[in-house]
């Protein structure tokens, strides 16, 4: 993150390769999106049941001391409310842009492994947190949940990931200047 | 990834959405009015069966007005008149491509030299805002036409009609891909891929050298 290109911008690739590891990203991020679409009836008892549904419902629990919280295979649910987790709610839609993202930039393997790892980790931990805080919005404010939901939330997790690929670029070093002529 | 890279990354980055936040709060027609007009050139290139289409911003709503044609002939011989159409849309998922897009310009690194970027941030983020806006028009002008306009009518049994048709069924199709592909983060994945597109810029040489 330390070196800079005479523009500025962070030394992460040169300018082609950078353009087309955008255009890749899209179509990667694209791609995998429309199969994650058509496979959710699927992966649903896993990814809203087991890794959203259970962890957010003891995070609940903790936050909303003396409150029963019931599991429901796709919903949460107190006295009084019940929030539905649909598809897009299991935080994989910013996953899979973290993934094709480690996938199309230039990392070193083993760094995109860690990478993968660790953004997992951000990723789902930030979504347990979404899921959790909507949860309190719905309950107390009900009249902020969709800007919460659609607009400020969203766009954390785009940016949470944003900084994590820009982080996970290590600084590289300074070439030191060459003496003579390359021809 | 060590702390003396991220700190900097996140405080520009926090910076950078309080100001562009403020400002997109504050001045909302600043941003959807150009925007807006920029939908309406994209949508006639897409999909020239929306004429005269009309975008104006109105505080944090859009107002989109429009006629739809069809090259169709109904029952009677005489071809399907035009359907004008008016619709009300929120600017916020408009807005939040803008702000996603400077946040992510803003944390990429740089002094003075990174500023000069900005318009063309500006200019990228203000054409994906655009093609987003545009989607959203064709989806709720085709969704019209399908579920409650073309029912009404009654058709002549014409090649030119089932082509049209035809026509209108891929149109719907690939339409209602792009928005799920939008819901599912793509808006604002744009957004992101505008910040960065100034990676994609070669270097500015240093001033004084050829």
């Amino acid at each position: 993150m330390n070196a800079r290109r005479p523009n500025g911008s962070p030394r992460i690739g040169r300018p082609g390769r950078m353009a087309l590891a955008l255009v890749l990203w899209l179509a990667l991020f694209a791609g995998s999106t429309l199969l994650y679409n058509l496979t959710f009836h699927r992966t649903s008892p896993v990814l809203v049941r087991w890794l959203q549904v259970a962890p957010s419902a003891v995070l609940l629990e903790w936050t909303l001391p003396g409150v029963a919280v019931t599991r429901l295979p796709t919903a949460l649910r107190i006295p009084g409310l019940e929030v539905q987790l649909l598809r897009g709610c299991d935080g994989m839609e910013a996953w899979l842009m973290l993934m094709s993202a480690l996938l199309v930039f230039p990392f070193p393997w083993r760094r995109r492994l860690l990478g993968v790892l660790w953004g997992s980790l951000l990723v789902f931990g930030l979504n347990l947190l979404r899921i959790a805080s909507l949860f309190h919005v719905a309950l107390r404010r009900p009249d902020w949940f969709e800007i919460a939901h659609g607009v400020l939330w969203q766009s954390a997790m785009v940016i949470a990931v944003a900084a994590f690929i820009l982080a996970w670029f290590r600084p590289a070093p300074e070439t030191p200047a060459r003496t003579g002529d390359a021809a | 990834m060590n702390s003396k890279s991220i700190h900097p990354l996140i405080l520009r980055s926090l910076a950078a959405a309080l100001l562009a936040g403020l400002l997109l709060v504050a001045w909302p027609a600043a941003w959807l009015a150009p925007v807006g007009r920029l939908a309406g050139a994209v949508t006639q290139r897409l999909y020239p069966s929306i004429d005269n289409l009309f975008v104006r911003p109105n505080g944090f709503r859009l107002e989109i007005a429009g006629d739809i044609r069809l090259g169709m002939i109904l029952a009677d011989g005489s071809a399907l008149p035009a359907l004008p159409g008016t619709w009300s849309k929120h600017g916020g998922q408009t807005l939040v491509v803008a702000l996603v897009a400077l946040v992510a310009w803003a944390m990429l690194p740089g002094g003075r030299r990174h500023w000069r970027t900005l318009p063309v941030v500006l200019g990228a983020a203000a054409l994906a805002a655009a093609f987003v806006l545009s989607i959203e028009i064709q989806q709720t002008a085709l969704q019209v036409l399908g579920h409650e306009w073309l029912p009404r009518q009654v058709f002549a049994d014409a090649p030119a009609n089932h082509a049209a048709f035809t026509q209108l069924q891929r149109a719907f199709g690939t339409t209602r891909w792009i928005q799920s592909f939008h819901d599912a983060g793509g808006r604002l994945f744009y957004g992101l891929l505008a910040g960065w597109i100034v990676l994609a810029l070669p270097a500015a040489p240093p001033r004084g050298k050829n």
